[in-house]
C-alpha cells in the first residue's frame, strides 16, 4: 500500500493541485523592487524558468520511483536499463541547467535564453528516446497508464521551457 | 508571454505560485513564505522574495536530481553497469 502510495503519489499531487487552483480562481501577479537595469519581465521569465526545472526534476523524480518499482513488469532488462538511462541522463541536464539558471538571475538575454534553450532542447530529445525505448512499454495497462501521466507532465514541463526560452 | 498567466493557490497552509501553460497548472514557488503569503492582499512580489525563494528552487533541483541519480546508478550497479556522472561531484 505504501509503495503504491509513492509511485502514485506524484499523479496525486498533480490532480489536488488542478482541483485547488481551479477552485481559488486566479491573480496576476507582479514582480516589483527590481534593480535598476532588471526589467520585471526578466525576473518573471527567470522564475518561470525555475518552475519548469523544479516540475521536470520533480516529475523524473516521480517516474524514477515508478521505474524501479515497476521493473518486474517491463518487457526486457535492457528496457528497463533504456528508461533509467534516459530519467538519469535528465537529472544530469536539469541539475546543468539549475546550476546556470541560478547564476543569471538579473538576465534574460539573447544568449542566457540560448543556453537554456540547449538544455531543454537536449531533454526534449532524451524524453523522446525514453518513450522509444521502453519507458511505454510496461506490460500492466493501469501501471502504464500511471506511467503516461507522468510523461505527460513532463512533456509539457519541457515545452514550456522551450517556449520560454524562444524556441521549439 | 501569450497563455501563461501567474496563479496563488492555497496547498495544506502554505502558498505556492503556479503557472497555467494551456490546461496545465506549472508549479513555481512554493513554501511558507511570509512575504508570498502576503501577495494574496497585494498581488505583488518583491524581486528580493522571487530571487531568493528561485535560488532555494533551483538548489532543490539539484539535491532531487542528484538523489535521483544515484538511486539510478544503484540500479546500474547491480545490472553491472558503469554509473552515471553527477554534474558538479
Amino acid at each position: 500500500m505504501r509503495e503504491r502510495y509513492t509511485r502514485l503519489r506524484p499523479v496525486l499531487a498533480a490532480l489536488v493541485l488542478l482541483t485547488l487552483a481551479f477552485g481559488i480562481g486566479c491573480h496576476h501577479v507582479t514582480v516589483t523592487g527590481t534593480p535598476p537595469g532588471v526589467s520585471a519581465q526578466a525576473v518573471a521569465n527567470w522564475y518561470q524558468a525555475a518552475g519548469a526545472l523544479k516540475t521536470i526534476q520533480d516529475t523524473v523524480s516521480g517516474a524514477t520511483n515508478s521505474a524501479v518499482s515497476l521493473k518486474a513488469d517491463f518487457p526486457s532488462a535492457s528496457g528497463y536499463q533504456a528508461t533509467l538511462l534516459a530519467l538519469g541522463k535528465l537529472s544530469q541536464t536539469d541539475i546543468e541547467a539549475a546550476n546556470y539558471l541560478k547564476t543569471v538571475p538579473q538576465n534574460w538575454n539573447q544568449p542566457i535564453q540560448t543556453q537554456l534553450n540547449g538544455y531543454f532542447t537536449q531533454m526534449s530529445k532524451t524524453l523522446q528516446d525514453a518513450t522509444s525505448n521502453g519507458i511505454t512499454g510496461v506490460k500492466n495497462p493501469q501501471k502504464q497508464a500511471e506511467v503516461n501521466a507522468l510523461i505527460g507532465t513532463l512533456t509539457q514541463a519541457i515545452q514550456f521551457g522551450l517556449t520560454l526560452t524562444g524556441g521549439q | 508571454m501569450a497563455g501563461t498567466q501567474d496563479f496563488l493557490t492555497g496547498i495544506t497552509g502554505d502558498v505556492q505560485l503556479a503557472l497555467v501553460v494551456g490546461n496545465t497548472i506549472v508549479p513555481v514557488i512554493k513554501g511558507a513564505v511570509k512575504e508570498v503569503k502576503a501577495l494574496l492582499g497585494d498581488q505583488t512580489i518583491d524581486y528580493q522574495v522571487v530571487i531568493t525563494t528561485g535560488a532555494a528552487e533551483l538548489d532543490g533541483v539539484v539535491s532531487e536530481a542528484t538523489t535521483t541519480l544515484q538511486q539510478i546508478n544503484e540500479e546500474r550497479k547491480a545490472a553491472g553497469l558503469d554509473p552515471l556522472p553527477i554534474p558538479g561531484s
